[in-house]
């Protein structure tokens, strides 16, 4: 049983498993990206044979089988993080043993200085290290000098912290999906009415606002281009405003964890009927993006086109049923007239209205999301720019002229290479000095 | 002269000089004439130099960072290909890389001018949503990331170039003017190294502005998962290196496969696949 258990352990963690795993991700993440998702193109969807919607397909990065292929890679990823930490620990803690001159010319990247005397040596090689930034340790016994110097080392946490971040990405999206909330809403200025009216995607809205749309409007340069569109919103609860604040596009609206984006305009047409004694106002946008159910009917006001001109508004407006394909009435009104629906009464058009088309979202895993993002930098910087290294040296005999020098390094061979090299031509020539204030460094102290 | 016009007479120099070097760089393989790779340098510095003026004269008339469409960004994009390959030309004396590399930049301008419509290239109303600093930083890194990504795969080639050339000629002249095998793959990697934190920080900056935008820092449409998936096969790579020991061959491989989903992300995703990028 114990066997079995490290052997299923020993899979988990596997980097072949991990590596499978990423290839496995980014095939189904380009599938989903060649068959049309619902999110993107929904008419191509239906253009569909019906068995890749059953399958999942056109909803592919919402589907149960890529979730538990997110779930898989998270549990390598866990098991990899988990298995890596004690030996990133250890190798942390690590300090270099000195090593023999002997030992230093086994390793594959080693390199003798013999035309050089210890006077110059040591002061250049003391200098080198200290202008590399390495930590170093010389220990002289006799006619012997051995030595180590390290950098780098935070470097070993790099990958580890790579991982992790993974996991904290995953976990923002979790906590995201599971304690937020995301929906869309279009409106007219001077429109008020319940947060919790809001048909949203995903999540539930708690709070009991009501929202005020102050004003919608569209701004344009000097050049007459776009500038931005902006609405001035207010938050109220019990009739207090609890925020007011004109958002635009990249500048949103924060609010007790919730914001609200402004993510399009428009234009519309307002109309207003009489409902049990009581005017109702009512705004349309064109092409039938909005509806109306005239109260107390099964009927639907939408408006077809709406075209403005001179600063007076017309509208193609046509009226349907619950089950009806077909418009029962049809008509065009222009400002100021009103039409007649059977069974109902009138509406009348009013005037021109800006719409504003607002996205309201409540992600409290975002916070983790950037810290996850952040770390995912710092980690890549680690793993790349900290590479640990160790340098070794050795001075052997009574002449004492000349040094072995041998290298290893995370980078690799050619990494130890390029780092000995470096080194070597700084005990050769010495150090370039640095210059502080004008004067130039003393290094030889 | 209008600066319009003086925008698209610097594109054109770009155009040539990066032919040029594109030319010379190649003919310079088999032609072990040194006058080749340095007037290469001058055409591709001249052509660099162009693309820089296209570039700022772009933004003087436009009052904004050249980043809004399609060909702002190539652009862009190849000023940065060209700049990273001048760098590491000069630091690592490299002229046969240019042969490799410079046919991208001029690939990416070619199809500019013969595949972009004039619509695609005139100076429209922005969208609001792409007045936002970190566009520009999500476009700046993806610049330097791309960059060195593609000078990456053009050592890639390079390296299989040199690897076939070991087998069949090796006492070619050629054989012997290319770096040693080990140096070239070292190099690839050091390409990498540099453009795939470059390429996350461009996802991530792209994930801030998108939820500064549009509230939402990823919507898997298929500009983002593509350079996700570009993403991973740099991850691969990296994981195949370290840990594997996949040096050589394979890793040129998947340099060269790397690139070709950069470019497939920058150029395939907009024209062949439906999504939000529609600008870019």
């Amino acid at each position: 049983m114990e066997r079995l258990v490290k052997r299923i352990w020993n899979f988990i963690i596997s980097m072949k498993i991990g590596v499978f795993l990423l290839i496995l991700f980014a095939v189904f993440s380009v599938v989903g990206t060649v068959i049309p998702q619902e999110s993107f193109a929904p008419d191509k969807v239906e253009a569909l044979n019906p068995i890749w919607q059953r399958l999942g397909i056109t909803h592919l990065y919402s589907s149960s089988f890529y979730r538990l292929l997110v779930l898989v890679l998270c549990l390598n990823l866990i098991s990899c993080t988990i298995h890596r930490f004690p030996k990133t620990l250890k190798i942390f803690k690590q300090v270099p043993a000195f090593k023999t001159v002997a030992q230093i010319e086994e390793l594959p990247v080693h390199h003798k200085i013999s035309d050089m005397q210890q006077s110059q040596i040591q002061p250049n090689l003391k200098a080198a290290l200290r202008a590399k930034h390495f930590q170093y340790q010389l220990q002289q016994k006799e006619e012997t000098l051995n030595g180590w110097a390290q950098k780098g080392r935070i470097g070993v946490w790099g990958s580890f912290i790579v991982h992790l971040s993974f996991l904290i990405l995953i976990l923002g999206t979790v906590v995201g999906h599971v304690s937020g909330f995301k929906g869309f809403f279009a409106t007219y200025e001077g429109s008020t009415f319940p947060l919790n009216q809001i048909k949203i995607e995903e999540g539930k809205i708690q709070e009991d606002w009501t929202l005020q749309i102050n004003s919608a409007t569209e701004k344009f340069d000097s050049q007459g281009l776009r500038e931005n569109w902006y609405t001035d919103l207010s938050i109220l609860q019990n009739g207090k405003e609890l925020k007011r604040q004109v958002l635009s596009v990249n500048h949103p609206l924060v609010y007790q964890g919730v914001t609200f984006y402004q993510s399009s305009y428009g234009q519309g047409a307002l109309f207003f009927t009489t409902a049990q004694g009581k005017k109702v106002n009512f705004a349309l946008q064109e092409h039938a993006q909005n509806y109306f159910q005239l109260p107390g009917t099964e009927l639907y006001v939408i408006a077809d086109s709406i075209t403005v001109s001179s600063g007076r508004i017309s509208v193609n407006y046509q009226i349907l049923g619950k089950e009806s394909p077909t418009p029962l009435q049809a008509g065009a009104l222009n400002q100021g007239e009103k039409a007649t629906i059977p069974n109902f009464g009138d509406i009348v058009l009013t005037g021109p209205v800006q719409f504003t088309e607002l996205v309201i979202k409540k992600d409290p895993g975002v916070p983790l999301i950037w810290l996850g993002s952040a770390l995912l930098v710092f980690g890549l910087i680690l793993a790349f720019y900290f590479k640990p290294c160790c340098v070794w040296l050795g001075i052997e005999g009574e002449g004492k002229s000349g040094i072995v020098l041998g290298a290893t390094s995370a980078a690799g061979l050619e990494g130890a290479q390029e780092l000995l090299d470096d080194l070597v031509q700084d005990i050769q020539i010495g150090p370039k000095r640095k210059i502080i204030h004008g004067l130039e460094e003393d290094w030889q102290n | 002269m209008s600066m319009t016009q003086w925008e698209q007479i610097a594109f054109y120099v770009t155009f040539a000089g990066y032919f040029i070097a594109m030319v010379t760089y190649i003919l310079y393989l088999p032609f072990s004439k040194q006058p080749l790779a340095l007037f290469g340098r001058y055409a591709a510095i001249t052509g660099l130099m162009a693309n820089s003026a296209a570039i700022l004269l772009r933004m003087a008339i436009v009052h904004r960072p050249p980043l809004a469409n399609g060909y702002e960004f190539i652009l862009t994009f190849a000023w940065g290909i060209v700049m990273v390959y001048l760098l590491i030309e000069n630091r690592f004396k490299l002229s046969l890389g240019g042969a490799f590399v410079m046919p991208s930049a001029f690939f990416l301008l070619a199809f500019v001018v013969f595949f972009m419509s004039g619509n695609e290239r005139v100076m429209t109303s922005i969208q609001p949503a792409l007045k936002s600093n970190w566009l520009t930083f999500h476009v700046i890194t993806a610049m330097m990331g791309y960059g060195s990504l593609a000078v990456s795969f053009g050592i890639g080639i390079l390296y299989l170039l040199k690897q076939r050339l070991e087998v069949r000629k090796p006492q070619g002249q050629l054989n012997a003017r290319l770096p040693e095998l080990q140096r070239l793959d070292y190099l690839g990697y050091k390409m990498i190294k540099l453009g795939f934190p470059l390429l996350t920080l461009c996802i991530i900056t792209g994930a801030i502005w998108a939820n500064y935008a549009w509230g939402t820092y990823w919507s898997w449409d298929p500009k983002e998962t593509w350079s996700l998936v570009t993403w991973i096969i740099y991850a691969i790579y990296l994981h195949a290196r370290l840990m594997y020991g996949w040096k050589g061959k394979r890793s040129a491989w998947l340099s060269v496969l790397g690139f070709l989903a950069v470019l497939f992300t920058f150029i395939g995703v907009n024209y062949l696949l439906t999504g939000l990028h529609s600008y870019a």
